[in-house]
């Protein structure tokens, strides 16, 4: 017999200790007939299943990020090089790279989580492609032009429909939450890294931990602008 | 009139399953049922998940009740459906029969 006590414990951290017990129950039921790993196997999957799309999501948004922030980055020192802006449209185009990092890490957590139908996950995926466009060609007017256009549209829309206006409020909150923190962080490893020049592998570590702590406040302020705003939306449409 | 929740197919198949065992639906009855029925035999991580769900929704009500040796002294978890889940059941079924009216799928086998 497997160590039902053990996985009893396991369960209850994720799904409370009454259903722990009983889901445990039933497995042994079944487990005489089927082994140990069939046992443990299902144990398994009863965590991961509710889990799986914010696990998937966390691990996108955290991967989408770093490769938008390459490629934004990227363009940008090659367009400064070339366009020169003066220092507001400098700081403007620095305050919109990471609206547009924030907004693409919230399009990937969401479309795992709640699905392409969602509000949410449209606006944000819609206002990431405008964000990105802006940034890559702010000194383009053919360009420019038609995205702030594009915006005016896709607010004008949003503010139409009650579910649409909750998701709009959602990822504007969850932008503005996103950026405060992703601030704060930044400047927290700044002055940790002035006061400790030497010690690289310490720097190191904390620069690592800080894009996992950017990537898991902004999804945080994701989920609980969404809660907040779109409370009758929170499952996932396809499971429905 | 309130609109009842939308059903899943698999949320459906859950409470058919659930409505057909009676008092003695519990996971493993649930399950068993669900295999001899479709053929399909779903992971225990989505149906306990679908359950869990289902309750949170006042789809389903549960209960504890008697425990055996063979599940180590661990009581089942009786689940039964609610009138809610009941009413939303009716109203997903009544919706793939007013599309399936009018085709001739059942009587026509797989032939296309």
């Amino acid at each position: 017999m497997p160590s039902s006590r053990f996985a009893e414990w396991m369960l209850s951290r994720f799904i409370g200790r009454s259903r722990a017990s009983t889901v445990v129950g039933d497995l042994l039921e079944t487990t005489q007939r089927r082994g140990d790993l069939w046992f443990w196997t299902s144990v398994a999957s009863v965590i991961v299943w509710p889990f799986w799309r914010k696990l998937f999501g966390y691990i996108a948004a955290f991967f989408l990020a770093d490769y938008v922030s390459d490629v934004l980055s990227h363009s940008i020192h090659n367009v400064y090089a070339t366009h020169q802006p003066t220092m507001n449209i400098a700081m403007l185009l620095g305050a919109l790279e990471i609206v547009a990092k924030l907004l693409w890490m919230n399009s990937a957590y969401s479309l795992f989580r709640f699905g392409f139908k969602d509000h949410f996950a449209q606006l944000a995926l819609a206002l990431s492609g405008l964000a990105t466009a802006s940034v890559y060609f702010w000194w383009s007017r053919p360009v420019i032009l038609p995205c702030l256009f594009a915006l005016t549209l896709v607010i004008f829309l949003s503010v139409l429909t009650a579910s649409r206006r909750a998701a709009l409020l959602a990822l504007t909150g969850a932008v503005g939450l996103g950026f405060v923190g992703w601030y704060a962080v930044v400047v927290g490893a700044n002055v940790l890294h002035h006061h400790d020049r030497d010690a690289s592998v310490l720097i190191y570590l904390v620069t690592s931990a800080t894009d996992v702590v950017i990537v898991l406040i902004a999804l945080t302020a994701c989920s609980r602008m969404r809660r907040v705003f779109s409370p009758a939306q929170q499952l996932s449409p396809s499971l429905h | 009139m309130i609109r009842p929740p939308a059903l899943g197919e698999f949320e459906q198949v859950v409470l058919l399953a659930i409505l057909r065992l009676g008092e003695t639906a519990y996971g493993v009855t649930v399950r068993a049922e669900i295999v001899a029925c479709t053929g399909r035999a779903p992971t225990p991580g989505a149906l306990y998940t679908t359950l869990d769900r289902m309750e949170d929704k006042g789809l389903i009500q549960s209960h504890l009740g008697d425990s055996t040796p063979q599940r180590g002294g661990r009581a089942k978890r009786y689940v039964k459906v609610t009138k809610k889940g009941r009413y939303a059941l009716i109203e997903a079924q009544r919706q793939y029969q007013s599309l399936l009216r009018g085709l001739d799928l059942l009587e026509g086998g797989t032939d296309a």
